[in-house]
């Protein structure tokens, strides 16, 4: 169990994160905030790339600064840009990296070979890497993480550069992971996690706002939110009066996807919220959000 | 103004700099541990505060009278054995009886040896014609042959170098360039520590800060990791024809300080007044018999605003050079060492060909041999750089060279897939 | 191990090992070749050293008094040789010069003279004329080494020292100063070199891993922090492999210069200007060198390692060493390893400049190593 107590950080003047707490079990859990939340913060100090300034992370009840090594034994770690050398094979790669978790030789090779497998890089594991495509470098960056068989598992977008059809692989990977370690998949992409993963976390304003199931997070949109013609005439007074989740058009005519406290007419129709109507709510006040959204 | 944002990314780094005022450090510092000859040098300036320069009869007549009043006073000096009689202050200094227990106070004593270096210099400008009469260009130039062994084709050529400067040197008698007053430099060595020791040692503090500065502009966007960003713009690929007018301007910006502030040390330490107008073939600077004959009438000032040209020049070509290897390289670090390589394989390689051939004279006309005796520039010294046109072609054919290079580089560029 | 192994893989990448080899080429060839293919160089100086060689032989490592006339003797017999040589040719009976005498007294300015003495020394090159001023000029320094020493420690106050070295008779070791003056040459090129290069090659040890965004996950595996210290391993490893391949290659090629019959002579020699504080052999001076190129190379591995750790761009990495260089070149043939130990440096100015720097080195890495424990990594 990973439990974050109390996490403030700070650089010089400018607070990064405040009062954080958290609980991890077992199982997935979705890291949802846009950038520059504090998101990536929170990650590098789970991965003991930073300290907090006040508080501890514990895990098993120790602190992992003082568990040390023997806590990042058990970590898995896939930074958003993660490094590799464009001269190497994976599979040099790998040995490298073994080497630095310090896994034997015989085991690392033995590893090396499933994962290379798993992910699906069985036939070019003596290629260099500076001919592998994006989705082939992401692939290695998750055999990478798992060489030591962690317990916790950090992963930073780790489906970006991944077609649909690897980002289905991926996510069946992570579900059988899931059930005997802890994996927390840091990301902007709500459509990532909101099928796997157990619990949602999101930061808002340098502080833990929900952590929470899917359902639950969601249901708190439950009877705010609809959806209703607008004609072009209307347009601009209907954004002034409500938040728009979401729009789209049909030849004359805006379909607005919106909160309101309550339904005040007919033909507003109230639609069940998905996680992705919450993240959009919570942070529509969030300029930097503006960018980010899809 | 992409040149601005060029400039801004080199300048942005600490590091030129802290190395340009490391440089500017040391060679303050070099030039302070020779300050230790400026009392002495005061002698020679305040002769030609009361002289002028140039050596002709009036000239010699005014400072042989004041001469007389020092062999005078010498002449009324006897040493412990009551031996006296002397007529130059050097015959006196160098009677080892009355050098080691000088019967005069130390007042005087100093007055001697400051009366010993008016006699070198009265005594040398009175020998100057005598000197060149003796100076045998064509003798020199059998002797040099002879040195390096040259044969052939080669020695002709050599041969008709020296036959050129025995005539630019009886043109040299005739206009009087020789004769004129300059800190004697068999003794003080001015022109080489001026020229070859401060201009080698700004040559190459200049090539390490020009090679670094050229890579980096050149290479930044790769190592920053943002080329694809930034050739997939508007811009482009073109990209790299700013960074090369920036790194052109930021070059020129540290040439200027460095060579600047090592300049204005040296005169601060230095006094040249009334020696800026001083014809550099002087005699006085020869610090052999074999004087320095520039090809043309070039004066102290002239010759410093042309070293500072060449030197300009030179470090211009170079910054070409690691242009091209930077867009082959893409990473500074090879650069630099590989500028290194293709320096030390530059003045290497023309030592391994053979001197029968003129061959062996072209070999040598490139900036990387040209760079090794900035002293000798534009003039007729050594065999390979004899020619008058000798730095004219060097830098002028190299520069067509550099520029082929520069442009087959850039279309090679244009097409080469990034990664 | 296998940690400090991949990492010492990682610093012999193949094009910059390359490049560096190519430099040393070069470096060699424009610095040291010229004391390998020129030694000794011409005459009388190939005639000082083979007498030099001789005379070992004959004395032993030192020539006492009762020697030294000895081999006055035989100068004396070498004259007599030439007398007969130049009584046996017409050309010097014919301008009455007929003994090593009149030969050594001749007039400069005399055309015919002139001519006989440049067709013995030059044209024909005669051996024994050669020899004779070789051995002139080791008479003259042997008969002048109390007043030579006088002279080279004029600057030093202590009689006692003096006296000790008066005693122990150092300036009866026969050596000449070409073979140390040519060692000197060479050794100083050899620890500028090692130096460079330890620079060039352990100076990516961090860099690369900075630039390549691999440090994340180096610092987040089992291995962590501790890496930094592993590479610090692995760079100075990697010095002292690169140290001893070029200092086994050197002595591979100073073999040739044939100077081992010197090795035990003393280099305090009535026959060398460089003297030294200490009573050391030849040999004893070489391995002192080395020492000193050993401590040279660990100490530029090390700042060049921390400095790869500060820096992110390449342009400050190389523009950081070239100071470094710069002094540790400069010091380095004033008197880090070119006359080491010279009486004309006070006699603690080498160990204070070596342990100033070793300090300096040390505390930094020390430093960083322990601000290294509580960074965070950005």
């Amino acid at each position: 169990m990973l439990v974050i107590e109390n996490v403030s950080k700070q650089y010089g003047n400018f607070q990064a994160l405040n009062s954080i707490q958290l609980e991890f079990q077992n199982g997935i859990y979705g890291l949802l905030a846009p950038n520059g939340a504090g998101k990536t913060t929170l990650i590098k100090m789970i991965a003991t790339l930073m300290f907090p300034t006040k508080g501890e992370i514990l895990y098993n009840g120790t602190n992992i600064v003082a568990l040390d090594d023997k806590y990042r034994d058990v970590l898995g770690y896939l930074p958003q840009h993660f490094g590799y050398y464009k001269n190497y094979s994976p599979e040099k790669y790998l040995f490298y990296l073994a080497a630095l978790k310090g896994l034997d030789k015989s085991t690392a090779k033995q590893r090396i070979n499933e994962l290379l497998t798993l992910v699906g890089l069985e036939d070019v594991t003596r290629k260099k890497m500076k001919k592998f495509s994006g989705g082939m470098i992401q692939r290695v960056g998750i055999a990478q993480e798992m060489l030591n068989d962690p317990k916790v598992l950090i992963l930073d977008e780790p489906t970006a550069g991944l077609d649909p059809k690897e980002r289905a692989r991926f996510r069946k990977i992570l579900t059988s992971l899931a059930r005997d370690r802890i994996i927390i998949l840091s990301t902007h992409i709500v459509s990532d996690v909101e099928s796997i993963a157990n619990q949602i976390i999101m930061i808002k304003e340098k502080k833990v706002l929900y952590q929470d199931t899917v359902a639950h997070i969601s249901n708190q949109l439950k009877g705010m939110l609809f959806e209703t013609e607008v004609s072009l005439a209307e347009e601009d007074q209907f954004r002034d009066n409500y938040q728009i989740i979401g729009e789209r058009q049909e030849q004359e005519k805006l379909i607005f996807r919106f909160v309101a406290e309550q339904r005040l007419e007919e033909a507003w129709q109230e639609v069940i919220p998905t996680l992705e109507d919450v993240f959009l709510h919570v942070y529509e006040d969030d300029q930097t959000l503006a960018g980010s959204m899809k | 103004m992409i040149i601005k944002q060029e400039l801004l990314k080199i300048f942005r780094l600490p590091i030129v700099g802290i190395l340009l005022l490391f440089f500017i450090i040391i060679n303050g510092l070099f030039i302070w541990s020779h300050s230790y000859i400026k009392e002495e040098l005061s002698v020679l300036t305040s002769l030609v505060d009361k002289y002028g320069t140039a050596i002709n009869e009036e000239m010699l007549a005014q400072f042989g009278g004041d001469y007389q009043q020092i062999s005078d006073w010498v002449s009324t000096i006897e040493d412990l054995n009551g031996k006296s009689g002397y007529e130059h202050p050097s015959d006196l200094l160098a009677d080892d009886e009355f050098f080691l227990n000088p019967p005069i106070s130390d007042k005087e004593f100093n007055q001697l040896l400051e009366y010993d270096l008016i006699e070198t210099y009265y005594r040398t400008a009175q020998d100057i014609d005598g000197i060149y009469e003796n100076v045998n260009v064509r003798a020199r130039a059998e002797e040099t042959i002879d040195l390096y062994g040259f044969q052939g084709e080669a020695a002709e050529t050599v041969r008709a170098q020296f036959e050129k400067l025995a005539d630019r040197k009886e043109q040299l008698i005739e206009n009087g360039e020789h004769k004129h007053l300059f800190f004697y430099g068999k003794i003080y060595k001015m022109h080489n520590l001026l020229f070859k020791d401060i201009g080698m040692i700004l040559i190459f503090e200049l090539i390490i800060l020009a090679v670094l500065i050229t890579g980096a502009v050149t290479n930044y966007e790769f190592e920053q990791k943002t080329a694809l960003v930034t050739y997939t713009t508007k811009i482009g690929r073109k990209l790299v024809i700013p960074k090369l007018f920036a790194a052109i301007t930021a070059n020129t910006a540290v040439i200027i300080s460095l060579i600047g502030a090592t300049l204005a040390i040296y005169f601060l330490v230095f006094n040249y007044s009334g020696l800026w107008h001083v014809p550099i073939s002087s005699y006085f600077n020869a610090i052999t018999d074999f004087p320095y004959i520039t090809w043309w009438n070039i004066s102290f000032i002239e010759y410093i605003g042309l070293m500072l040209l060449l030197i300009y020049l030179v470090m211009m070509l170079f910054s070409g050079m690691t242009y091209i290897l930077s867009i082959w390289l893409k990473n500074t670090y090879l650069v630099f060492i590989s500028f290194m390589v293709i320096l030390g394989l530059g003045v290497l390689i023309p030592g391994y060909i053979p001197l029968s051939t003129n061959f062996s004279h072209y070999i040598h006309q490139t900036p990387f041999f040209m760079i090794l005796n900035p002293h000798e520039w534009f003039m007729g010294y050594s065999p390979f750089t004899i020619s008058p046109y000798y730095e004219v072609i060097t830098i002028s054919s190299w520069a067509v060279f550099v520029a082929g290079l520069i442009f087959v580089s850039i279309r090679r560029f244009y097409r080469q897939a990034l990664h | 191990m296998r940690i400090i192994l991949n990492e010492i893989k990682k610093l012999f990448d193949w094009k910059v090992v390359a490049l560096v080899l190519l430099l040393s080429f070069l470096f060699y060839q424009l610095f040291m070749d010229f004391e390998f293919s020129v030694f000794p160089n011409g005459r009388p100086t190939t005639d000082h050293y083979n007498i030099a060689k001789d005379m070992i032989a004959e004395y032993g490592q030192e020539m006492d008094e009762t020697e030294f006339e000895d081999f006055k003797l035989t100068y004396q017999e070498e004259v007599e040789k030439a007398n007969d040589y130049l009584q046996s040719r017409e050309d010097a009976v014919a301008i009455g010069i007929t003994t090593y005498e009149q030969f050594r007294a001749r007039d400069g300015h005399d055309e015919q003279a002139s001519k006989l003495s440049s067709n013995i020394m030059f044209e024909e090159g005669v051996d024994v004329f050669w020899e004779l001023q070789a051995r002139e000029s080791i008479i003259e320094r042997y008969a002048n080494k109390k007043e030579d020493f006088s002279r080279s420690t004029a600057h030093i106050n202590s009689e006692a020292w003096k006296q000790t070295i008066i005693d122990g008779k150092y300036h009866h070791s026969i050596l000449p100063g070409l073979v140390t003056d040519n060692y000197n040459n060479l050794i100083k090129m050899v620890a500028i070199w090692v130096v460079i290069s330890v620079m060039i090659i352990v100076g990516r040890v961090f860099i690369v891993d900075q630039k390549n965004n691999v440090m994340l996950l180096q610092y987040t595996s089992k291995t962590g922090r501790l890496i930094f210290r592993k590479k610090v391993i692995a760079a100075v490893i990697t010095t002292l492999l690169i140290t001893t391949a070029y200092l086994a290659a050197f002595f591979a090629m100073y073999r040739t210069n044939e100077t081992s019959d010197f090795f035990q002579s003393k280099v305090w020699s009535f026959d060398n200007s460089y003297q030294s504080w200490f009573n050391l052999t030849f040999l004893q001076y070489i391995i002192l060198t080395v020492i000193g190129i050993y401590l040279l190379a660990l100490i530029s591995g090390v700042l060049s390692t921390i400095l790869s750790r500060y820096m992110s761009a390449y342009i400050t990495l190389i523009g950081s060493q070239v100071p470094i260089v710069v002094i540790l070149v400069y010091l380095i043939g004033e008197y880090l390893i070119y006359n080491i130990a010279s009486i004309h440096d006070p006699k603690l100015l080498p160990f204070i400049t070596y342990t100033i720097l070793i300090a300096f080195a040390f505390f930094w890495l020390n430093y960083r190593i322990r601000r290294e424990k509580r960074l965070d990594i950005l």
